[in-house]
This record gives structure tokens, C-alpha cells and sequence, in this order.
């Protein structure tokens, strides 16, 4: 890849990773909310709550890999940080799924 | 620069003088007509003084009321302002403050500095930005105004339901910001676009995203919060508007509406707000700090870092104000967690600043003074910040004055400390002068010690349990000492604030003249002489290196860089592609014209129309924007191929290409941006109605119409598809013409659909169903339109296979209007199939 589109790259990646958080921010509050308003079994909404919480957090541990592969260049590395930034928020945000019940 | 002689004359204090002519000639070229010809100015610079010394007024003003609000409360059982009145002060206070000056302050820092530090002629889009102005400038007087008949919003700057509904609000109060600040929302959404796409796209040759000045940064995040921030904050006056006025039930819990629907959508606007106004603010604290630490900023790549993932966390806060309403303890664990999170990334950025002070060898002049005294006052409010954000203690100080001394040491000392040490390092640019010393620190001291002097007793007042917005107290509660102290204070801070504007009085007039780059400053904007030319540059610099201005001054002077021409009487800028900084094109930016006020004049005649209830005029107002957009749109582009011109550096490029490079196309997908958020937010509210609002299900349902929804569907795919084929077929105009028909089938049936849906008053399904169908009803009114003018363009030769600018906004738009649409149709015809026994 050229110094150029390393840069795009770079701004990209970053923006690409903290929609990733925003998405599962997001589908975390409508998850809990549906499930609490019709009442899903606790089993159900659960799982829910922690697949939309693990599935944006596997993809972005795997945006970290690719990222690393190729932090060549300032704005490489600002897209590399950003997504380790944008993984630890995510486990972070998600984490009160360990510690409050659901609907109370 | 130092072995210059100075002279007095504006200009003079620069290295060399420019050739003789180049000068002349571009100041012909980029000069703005005197007279009534002013109110045709285009140009940065002077859009840009417009919008800071008008938000300075309306600063003033806002202070004034709360001057008036600490005259109030200064004695118990004060009989100078009645409740009625007290409640428009104070409400008028926050929103001036909010909508009226801080934001408007920020555009107005952006539109002056942005082209001279990005090394540009001028912005983007110049006639955009004075639209922007104008729109400001009507929506601030028209709020102001009410407040000199007596009829200003009383309901609080957030407006909260029920409180700002009709029963509780009659009169026209709370219609007055509802229309007014809409009106101002407007300028801002314009600004935003104006700043994304500028910063992308028109720059100096050389200046990749890395090499760009770290305020650029902070300006382009910034504004790309506003586009997704501000569209909530104007669905929510829509929709409120829409009860008052009309009955549609929103927010109304026996209809089936809901009150916490306006606190969702205001707060989804008002805690990114909040960083939206803190954001510049620090941008001008990394700019300023290390000139004067005399090194250059420490971390640059973790401030970017840090200011992007901001934008973002910032978005995932605003339930924290909201503790207090009775959601379920998981979902204010992830709010708290976000809320947590977000202090890193300004803690990330106080190290670096505390890091750049450290590695350099700091000198203390006035911006720098300013600087020390945000420092204490942001710190002091982000401690209280920290206790406020503890769940319990939040609800023993909600509503009271604790709040408010807490909100005004983060606006403050966040905003306000940080924009003077700006206006102290900045006033050379604008008058060509050096402070006089000793007036700026006096008004340091003033305000510095009346700020804290009237707000520290505030927390105290708070914890003894004086509410806020309330227009008197009873003697004896241990409030009164204190209270008097404030006031006394805050009167000593206003003497501050008015030494500052005597400053800038004196330094226009007797400041000797600034001596080029006087601070040695590290960005462009102190390349040029000052006070600044109307193109800036002479020529135009190619960054290869650190920016140093008097490195680099002689040669742009000399017209030896970039465009160091005139010709065919073009106002020319470069346009870069946004990653590398490398010149792609020459834009061809447009000179003074009316057009802007016109517009601004119509755009205020729709508000103004619906303020009073005049709805047949305000929809020809609404007439008069479509007309006149169209008019604007069409005077741009040429009918022949661009050509290739020589760009100075031995280098050429095209000038006006009319393709995707084209920054019209950024700004098209800027705009959707911000209309995707504002469809996010009404997709939101419908849907947050059904799960959450009381009185649900709905008692009727539409009865299904799969005919309505396929014909709206083929309709809607139709669209697109022809807006699609238009950029391939040999002819553009058959697909287009389809498209055209398809958005008119779409139309008629929306239309249809919206008819047969139950009553809009009687209960929320109605009223938000209806507003769902009207926005995927008014884009393909919009794609209707653009599919005509593009069959216009192609017809009368603006379009050729290199020219194909229109075909790809028209695609863009009929796109993005057949995914709403669809996502509509499935929503009206779907979910009542869905739910329905
Ligand atoms: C110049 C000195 C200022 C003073 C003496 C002052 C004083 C006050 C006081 C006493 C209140 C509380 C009124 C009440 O609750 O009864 C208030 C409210 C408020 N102020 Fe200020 N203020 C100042 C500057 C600012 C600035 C610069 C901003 C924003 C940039 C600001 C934003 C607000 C807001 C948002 C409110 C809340 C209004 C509401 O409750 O609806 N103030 N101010
Ligand atoms: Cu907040």
C-alpha cells in the first residue's frame, strides 16, 4: 500500500472501529429494553444481551489484528490506537451485563 | 522579519512586498463591494469577523440577563423581577448563551482561521457559509426580539414536556424557541458542512491529514458531531411544534405519547453539545500552549486519538441526565460506563498539554495567563462533575444552585477562559496590533476572581438546598450572605468583561503595529500580512515540512508558490485529495452576491409565517428556498470540458472538475449524514413509542394494503434504479425520466398511505406514523426534483461524460430517499400487519 492510501486507511479504520462500538452500544439498549418490554425469557434475553455485547468485541479484536499487521505511518498508528480504544470500550460499556439484572 | 523597518500601514509589517501587480490584481479579484455591496460579502475573513463580533453581542447580551438574574436573587423576597418575568430571563439566559453565542462563536472562530491556517484563499463553499451567517444573524434577533415584547420562552433552556406544552404554555413563548433556535439550527448544520468538507478538501498542496495543524482537527471532529448532533435537538422542535400547534399527540402520556421521548431526543443533542462547546475550546488550548511553551505539542497522533473517540463516547452519555426518571438500573450501567470512559480522553489531552508545558521552556504572556486560569476553573468543575456523576448525591443536589456552579466552571472555564486567551493571540490577525498590556491582565484578575467569587458560593447555596430557577427565597435559610456575595461578585466579573472590550477598543486604535508572526507561531495563518488580504496567500504554500510561517512567507509573498496568478478573472483555490494533501483540482470559488440574504430572507419568512400561524405563507417561503436553491445550484459548472491549467511548481491540475472530486459531492454526503441522523432519531421515537410510551397498542390500526405498499416500493426501487442507469446508459435522460416517474408513483402512493392512517390527534400511532410517511414523502419529493433538474442540466449541455457531477448527486440522493423510503414503507405497512390479532 502507498504512504497515501495509508492515510485514508488510517482515518477509516478509525471511524470504522468506534461504529462498531456506537453499534453495539446501541443494539445493547435496544436488546434490553425489547426483551424487558415483551418479556423475553430471562435465558433468551440474556444470550441476546451477550452476543450483541461479544459479537461487535470479536470483530473489533479482529480489527486490532489487521491493524497491527500494517501500523506503518502516523495516521496508520491513529487508526491502530483508535481501535484498541474503540475494543476497550466496548468490554467496558458492556460490562454492568455482569453486575445488574436485566429489567429491574 | 525582525531586520523589516515597520511601518503603520496595514501590510507593511511583511518581509517583502509582494510583485508589483500580483497584489492588485487578486485584491480586484477577491475584494468585496463597498456600501450595500457589503451585505453581498462572500469572503471568509469578513463572514467570519460577522459571525464572532455578533456572537460577542449576543455574549453581551446574555450576560446582561444574567446580571439581572444575580440582581434578583442578590436579597431575599426581592420584588425587582416578578416570577413571570424571571422565568423569561433566566431561560433566555441559558439558551443565548447556548445556542447564541457559544456555537456561534466556535463557526465563527472556524470560518475566519480555517483557510488561513489550512493555507487556503477561502472556504469550500463561500456563499454557504454567509447563508449560515444570515440565518444566525434573523433566528438570533427573532428569539432576542420576543424578549423585548415580553413574549420570550419561560419553559427553561431544555424545554422540557409537559411543562413547554400548550396547557401549561399557552401564548406563543415556548413557539418562539421551538421556531427560533430551528432557525438558528439551520446555520449550524450549514457550518458543519461548510467545515467537514473544507477541511477535507481544500488545502494547502502537501498537507496530508498528519501534517494538518491540530486545531483543523479539532474543527473537523467538531463539526462532524454537529451533523449527527444537532438533527435530533431539530426533530424534537419539529415534533413539539407539531403538538402545539396542530395537536399531534408526541409527548402526551393519554394519547399515547410519552414526556421522556423530549428528554431522549433533547439530551441525544444536549450531552454532545457539551463537548461540541469544549472541543474548540481545546483545540485553541493546544494551539496557543505550545507557541508559548515555546516546543512544539506533545502527542499529536494520541490528541487525534483521543479527540475522535470523544465524538464518539460523547454520543453514549446522554441517559446521565436523565438518573433521575426511573430506567431500569442495567441500562444506566452502560450510560454510567460511558460516562466513565469518556474522561479519559481528556485526561489523555490535559497530559499532553501538562507534558508540552514541561519538555518546554514556557514564557507568560497574556493568552497564556488566560490558559493557567482554565486550567484551575475546568479542573474545579470537572471535580464537581465527578460527584455529581455519583448516583446519590446526584439526587440530593438535582435542581439546585450546585448545578448551576458546577455548569458554569465547565462553560466557563472550558469555553469561555480558552476563547479569550484565543482573542489575546489571535487580535494581531484581526487588527494588525499588539495588545496594550497591562488593560488584558487587570481584566484577567476582575474576571477571574468575580467568577469565582460568584459561583464557589453557589455550591454552598446548592447543598443548603436552594433550588435553581427559582425568582426568590424566604430570609433565614443561611442563603442570604452567600447569595449577596455572588451577586456583588458577579457585577465585579462584569467590569472585567468590559475592561476586555475596552481593551480591544484601545488596541485598534493606539496598538502599535504587530510585527509579522509576532508570537512565532507554528501555523499558516501568520504567513500573511496583517491584518489579512482578502486572498490570504499570494501565492499558495506547498508543505513539504514544519509549518513555519516566516520560513515560508517570503516565498508565498513572491508569488513563487501555488496560484500565484490571476486569470479569465477566476477566484482560485487548490482542492487536495483529503488523504495525501495532493493537489487534485483548482476550485472556482463564486464572488459577492445577494443570493445568500435572499435565501436567508426566505428561510426566515417560512419560520416567521409559522410562528404566527400563517402557514399559506410560510409554504411559499418554503417555495421561495426550493426556487432559490435551484437558481444557486444551477449557476455553477461550465458547459465545456474543464481545462487543464498550470498551478505554479512546475505542476498543473483541472480546473472545476465536475465529478466525484468535486467538493459538492462531499457536501451532498455530509448533508445525508446529518438527514440520517435526524431519520435515526425519528425511527428512534417511533419506535421508543411503541415499546415504552403508556396507552399502547394504538385502539385502531390501519387495515393492511399490500397493493399501497408494493406500488410504493416499485416506485421507490424504480427511482433509484433509473438514477443509477442514468451514469452508464449513452442518454442520460430516459433513466432519469424514470426515475422521475418512479419517486411520482412513490409519492402518490405515501401520499395514499398517509391518508388511510387513523386520526393524527387522537393518538400518538397516528400523529408518528404521519411523520414518518411526510419524510419519506418530502425526499422523493426531493428526488423528484433532482431527477428534473439533472434531465435540465444534461439539456442544456452541463453534462458530458467527464462532467457527470449531477448524475452522481442525483444517484446519491435517490438512494439514500429509496432506503428511508423502503425502510418506511416496511414500518407503516409492516407493523400493524405484524401486530394486528
Ligand atoms: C457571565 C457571567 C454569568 C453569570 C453571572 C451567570 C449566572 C447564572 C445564574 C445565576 C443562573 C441560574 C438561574 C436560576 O437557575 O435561577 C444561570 C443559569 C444558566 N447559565 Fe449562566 N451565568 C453566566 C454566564 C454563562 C455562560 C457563559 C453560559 C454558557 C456558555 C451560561 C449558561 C447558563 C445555562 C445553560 C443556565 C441554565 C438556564 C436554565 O436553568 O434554563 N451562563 N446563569
Ligand atoms: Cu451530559
Amino acid at each position: 500500500m502507498t504512504a497515501d492510501r495509508r492515510a485514508a486507511h488510517g482515518l477509516a479504520t478509525a471511524l470504522a472501529a468506534f461504529t462498531l462500538w456506537a453499534v453495539a452500544f446501541t443494539a445493547l439498549y435496544v436488546v434490553q429494553a425489547l426483551g424487558c418490554r415483551y418479556a423475553w425469557s430471562p435465558l433468551l434475553h440474556q444470550a441476546m444481551l451477550f452476543g450483541v455485547w461479544l459479537v461487535p468485541s470479536v470483530a473489533l479484536a479482529l480489527m486490532l489484528g489487521f491493524a497491527w499487521t500494517a501500523r506503518r505511518g502516523r495516521m496508520a498508528r491513529v487508526g491502530l490506537a483508535a481501535t484498541a480504544a474503540a475494543l476497550v470500550s466496548t468490554l467496558w460499556t458492556g460490562l454492568p451485563l455482569l453486575l445488574a439484572s436485566t429489567c429491574v | 522579519m525582525s531586520g523589516t523597518p515597520q511601518r503603520s500601514e496595514p501590510g507593511a509589517s511583511t518581509a517583502n512586498p509582494p510583485p508589483p501587480g500580483l497584489d492588485g490584481a487578486l485584491e480586484a479579484l477577491w475584494g468585496t463591494p463597498r456600501g450595500w455591496g457589503r451585505l453581498s460579502a462572500v469572503n471568509h475573513t469578513i463572514v467570519g469577523r460577522r459571525f464572532i463580533v455578533t456572537a460577542f453581542v449576543f455574549f453581551a447580551i446574555g450576560g446582561l440577563l444574567a446580571m439581572l438574574i444575580r440582581a434578583q436573587l442578590a436579597t431575599p423576597a426581592n420584588a425587582f423581577l416578578g416570577a413571570a418575568v424571571y422565568n423569561q430571563i433566566f431561560t433566555m439566559h441559558g439558551t443565548v448563551m447556548m445556542f447564541l453565542f457559544a456555537i456561534p462563536m466556535f463557526e465563527g472562530l472556524a470560518v475566519y482561521l480555517l483557510p488561513k491556517m489550512l493555507g487556503a484563499r477561502d472556504l469550500a463553499f463561500p456563499r454557504l457559509s454567509a447563508y449560515g451567517y444570515w440565518c444566525y444573524l434573523f433566528g438570533g434577533a427573532l428569539v432576542v426580539g420576543s424578549l423585548v415584547l415580553g413574549v420570550a420562552p419561560d419553559s427553561g433552556w431544555f424545554m422540557y414536556t409537559p411543562l413547554s406544552s400548550r396547557p401549561y404554555s399557552p401564548g406563543i413563548h415556548a413557539d418562539v424557541w421551538l421556531i427560533g433556535i430551528t432557525f438558528v439550527e439551520v446555520s449550524a448544520v450549514a457550518a458543519a458542512v461548510e467545515i467537514v468538507v473544507s477541511v477535507l478538501k481544500v488545502r494547502a498542496a502537501g498537507m496530508a491529514l498528519n501534517r494538518m495543524p491540530i486545531f483543523a482537527w479539532y474543527l473537523l471532529v467538531t463539526a462532524g458531531m454537529m451533523l449527527v448532533g444537532f438533527p435530533p435537538l431539530i426533530l424534537g422542535s419539529i415534533l413539539l411544534e407539531l403538538e402545539r400547534a396542530f395537536g399531534w399527540p408526541f409527548f402526551d402520556p393519554l394519547r399515547g405519547g410519552d414526556p421522556l421521548l423530549w428528554q431522549h431526543l433533547f439530551w441525544l443533542f444536549g450531552h454532545p453539545e457539551v463537548y461540541i462547546i469544549f472541543l474548540p475550546a481545546a483545540g485553541v488550548v493546544s494551539t496557543v500552549l505550545p507557541v508559548f511553551a515555546r516546543r512544539p505539542l506533545v502527542g499529536y497522533s494520541w490528541i487525534v486519538v483521543s479527540i475522535i473517540a470523544m465524538a464518539f463516547l460523547s454520543f453514549g452519555l446522554w441517559v446521565h441526565h436523565m438518573f433521575a426518571v426511573g430506567i431500569p438500573h442495567l441500562a444506566l450501567g452502560f450510560f454510567s460506563a460511558a460516562s466513565m470512559m469518556v474522561a479519559i480522553p481528556t485526561a489523555v489531552q490535559i497530559f499532553a498539554w501538562i507534558g508540552t508545558l514541561l519538555r518546554g521552556r514556557p514564557v507568560f504572556q497574556l493568552p497564556m495567563l488566560f490558559i493557567c486560569g482554565f486550567f484551575f476553573i475546568f479542573v474545579a468543575g470537572g471535580l464537581t462533575g465527578v460527584m455529581l456523576a455519583v448516583v446519590p448525591f446526584d439526587w440530593q443536589v438535582h435542581d439546585t444552585h450546585f448545578v448551576v456552579a458546577h455548569l458554569h466552571y465547565v462553560l466557563i472555564g472550558g469555553f469561555l477562559f480558552p476563547m479569550m486567551a484565543g482573542a489575546y493571540y489571535w487580535l494581531p490577525h484581526f487588527t494588525g496590533r499588539m495588545p496594550v498590556h497591562h488593560l488584558g491582565t487587570a481584566s484577567f484578575w476582575l474576571v477571574f476572581v468575580g467568577f469565582n467569587l460568584t459561583f464557589l458560593p453557589m455550591h454552598l447555596t446548592g447543598l443548603l438546598g436552594m433550588p435553581r430557577r427559582v425568582y426568590t427565597y424566604a430570609p433565614g435559610l443561611g442563603w442570604d450572605a452567600l447569595n449577596l456575595l455572588s451577586s456583588v461578585a458577579s457585577f465585579v466579573m462584569a467590569i472585567g468583561f468590559a475592561l476586555f472590550v475596552v481593551d480591544i477598543a484601545l488596541q485598534r486604535r493606539f496598538g502599535r503595529p504587530a510585527p509579522a508572526d509576532p508570537w512565532g507561531a507554528g501555523t499558516l495563518e501568520w504567513a500573511m500580512p496583517l491584518p489579512p488580504p482578502s486572498y490570504n496567500f499570494a501565492s499558495q504554500p506547498a508543505v513539504d515540512g514544519p509549518l513555519e510561517p516566516t520560513r515560508l512567507a517570503t516565498a508565498i509573498m513572491t508569488g513563487e508558490q501555488h496560484l500565484g496568478v490571476t486569470r479569465n478573472g477566476w477566484r482560485e483555490t487548490l482542492g487536495v485529495d483529503a488523504a495525501t494533501g495532493r493537489p487534485d483540482q483548482v476550485l472556482l470559488l463564486p464572488g459577492p452576491t445577494f443570493l445568500p440574504l435572499w435565501m436567508a430572507l426566505a428561510t426566515g419568512t417560512f419560520f416567521v409565517s409559522a410562528l404566527f400561524k400563517l402557514y399559506l405563507l410560510s409554504l411559499a417561503g418554503a417555495a421561495a428556498v426550493l426556487v432559490l436553491a435551484i437558481l444557486w445550484l444551477w449557476s455553477m459548472g461550465e458547459r465545456r470540458d474543464p481545462p487543464l491549467v498550470p498551478i505554479g511548481l512546475g505542476q498543473s491540475a483541472l480546473a472545476g472538475p465536475a465529478d466525484r472530486r468535486s467538493p459538492l459531492h462531499a457536501a451532498l454526503a455530509c448533508t445525508l449524514v446529518a438527514d440520517a441522523s435526524f431519520f435515526a432519531s425519528l425511527a428512534f421515537g417511533y419506535a421508543f413509542l411503541w415499546v415504552i410510551a403508556p396507552n399502547w397498542p394504538p385502539p385502531a390500526l390501519p387495515a393492511p394494503s399490500p397493493a399501497l405498499a408494493a406500488m410504493a416500493a416499485a416506485g421507490l426501487v424504480a427511482t433509484t434504479l433509473g438514477a443509477w442507469r442514468a451514469g452508464r446508459a449513452r442518454s442520460p435522460v430516459a433513466p432519469l425520466a424514470l426515475s422521475a416517474l418512479g419517486a411520482a408513483v412513490a409519492m402518490g402512493a405515501l401520499a395514499a398511505t398517509i391518508d388511510r392512517l387513523p386520526s393524527v390527534s387522537a393518538h400518538a400511532y397516528g400523529a408518528a406514523s404521519a411523520a414518518l410517511g411526510a419524510y419519506a414523502l418530502f425526499h422523493c419529493g426531493l428526488a423528484l426534483v433532482a431527477a428534473l433538474y439533472t434531465i435540465a442540466r444534461v439539456r442544456a449541455g452541463f453534462v458530458s461524460p467527464v462532467r457527470h457531477l449531477a448524475l452522481c448527486n442525483t444517484r446519491l440522493l435517490a438512494g439514500y430517499a429509496a432506503v428511508t423510503g423502503l425502510i418506511v414503507v416496511a414500518l407503516l405497512h409492516a407493523v400493524p400487519a405484524m401486530v394486528a390479532p
